[in-house]
């Protein structure tokens, strides 16, 4: 059989990360820095999930479910306080993984602007995401989760 | 080999002694039970993983606020099947080994139920059991706890109770009919840990109530499908966390008034 296609379609040759497996490096990161105490889970972001959420993203129009194909949350957890979960933001791209589009949870972003980041490369999406992990209110939030499931002090 | 720590802690702060037990023993699945929820049980897990790389996992429960899992794997591989407010059953699914239903109890205790009582609930508890075996397609279980019935009353050896034999041979049987039904056996490896001969404590939880004031409430027993996995000399009664002695000197429980049980199935 004559093969027609190029030589480097090869499992071997993939060198770019999709998002989502960028979304699970930095959840391992997390769970290694906070001793499991703050997870973060990464899931397909379904439609249900978008309809529950979308007050707490900031959408208001119930068809407001973006089109594109792949989808993704990015939720805190702290399996200690009976797995609460806190909706930090999600992506969503189109198969070509870019550009990547980043919806913030309400409390995380300040204008309408805000709200929706998009990035073009892997190196933008790297900088949005150290931008929400590095936000006051993202290291409130997981502060707050580590005080509640531990009461050991000098941490 | 993976190895399991089953601990009843009386609701007493022994955080430093469960870390010792779980450091120096390697244990891949601690199960403690009468844990006291006023102290976050997120300390133990800090002070497991602190400055480890490889890291130990709380298991959330739902309803089940009488045992706490903590373990070396992620709560994705093992799913909750069943859970009720006694009892958690999670099947163990780690990659390339059998799957295991492991189900941790904590069955009614003798002060606040009669001898019926306790045997009522032990034929429910079976009956649970079977159900969630039929529902995952296997029998590889292993079942741990503070059964607060001794491995020879009537709740644990019954036959529609949880039909649990001291003999490995006869466990071996896989199965044993009473009234045209067939009820499928444990094995109970715990009879041998009873009294002096054996190292270890006479038994796991002592209440002085006579000449036989030492018990075996903390058990754990298999199903024939995991016997082969299984070596009856990997199972014992702790009597030190490794640096700290878990007895007085009168050679009684002194933390908590159960003894850990520690075992390992050979995967």
């Amino acid at each position: 059989m004559i093969d027609l296609w190029p030589n480097d379609i090869t499992v071997d040759q993939v060198s770019v990360r999709a998002p989502v497996n960028i979304l699970r490096e930095q959840a391992s990161v997390l769970a290694q820095k906070t001793q499991n105490l703050v997870k973060a889970d990464v899931q397909p972001y379904e439609r249900e999930f978008w309809e529950l959420g979308k007050d707490v993203v900031g959408i208001k129009e119930p068809l407001d479910m973006p089109s594109q194909p792949f989808k993704y949350s990015f939720e805190l957890v702290a399996p200690v306080l009976n797995n609460y979960s806190y909706l930090l933001f999600a992506i969503f791209h189109n198969v070509d993984m870019y550009p990547t589009q980043v919806k913030l949870a309400k409390s995380l972003h300040v204008d309408k602007e805000t709200r929706e980041l998009s990035a073009n490369t892997e190196e933008e999406f790297l900088t949005i995401l150290g931008d929400i992990f590095k936000a006051p209110k993202t290291k409130t939030i997981i502060q707050s989760l580590i005080a509640q499931s531990t009461s050991l002090p000098n941490q | 080999m993976l190895t399991f720590l089953f601990w009843n802690v009386n609701n007493k702060s022994l955080q430093e002694n469960i870390v010792r037990l779980v450091q120096n023993h390697r244990v891949d699945v601690l199960m403690l039970a009468e844990y006291d929820d006023t102290i976050p049980i997120g300390n133990i897990l800090f002070m497991l993983n602190r400055g480890q790389e490889s890291l130990y996992h709380y298991v959330p429960n739902n309803s089940c606020k009488r045992v706490h899992l903590i373990t070396r794997f992620n709560d994705s591989m093992m799913p909750s099947v069943y859970e009720d407010t006694r009892s958690v059953y999670r099947h163990l699914t780690l990659p390339g080994l059998p799957e295991i239903l492991l189900v941790v109890s904590h069955l009614p205790s003798k002060l606040y139920h009669n001898d019926s009582d306790q045997i009522s609930s032990s034929i429910h508890f079976a009956q649970k059991i079977r159900q969630t075996e039929t529902q995952i397609g296997h029998t590889r279980t292993l079942l741990v706890g503070d059964l607060n019935m001794n491995p020879f009353e009537y709740g644990i050896t019954s036959v529609s109770g949880l039909n649990a034999t001291m003999s490995r041979r006869k466990a071996m049987k896989a199965e044993r009919k009473s009234n045209d039904v067939q009820y499928p056996y444990f094995y109970n490896p715990m009879w041998n840990l009873f009294g002096d001969v054996t190292p270890g404590p006479p038994g796991t939880y002592h209440y002085n109530s006579g000449a036989n004031s030492w018990h075996i409430f903390d058990q754990m027993m298999l199903r024939p499908a995991l016997l082969n996995h299984f070596n009856s000399h990997h199972i014992q009664i702790l009597e030190t966390d490794g640096e700290e002695s878990l007895l007085s000197t009168q050679g009684l429980p002194k933390q908590s008034d159960h003894l850990p049980i520690l075992f390992a199935l050979e995967l």
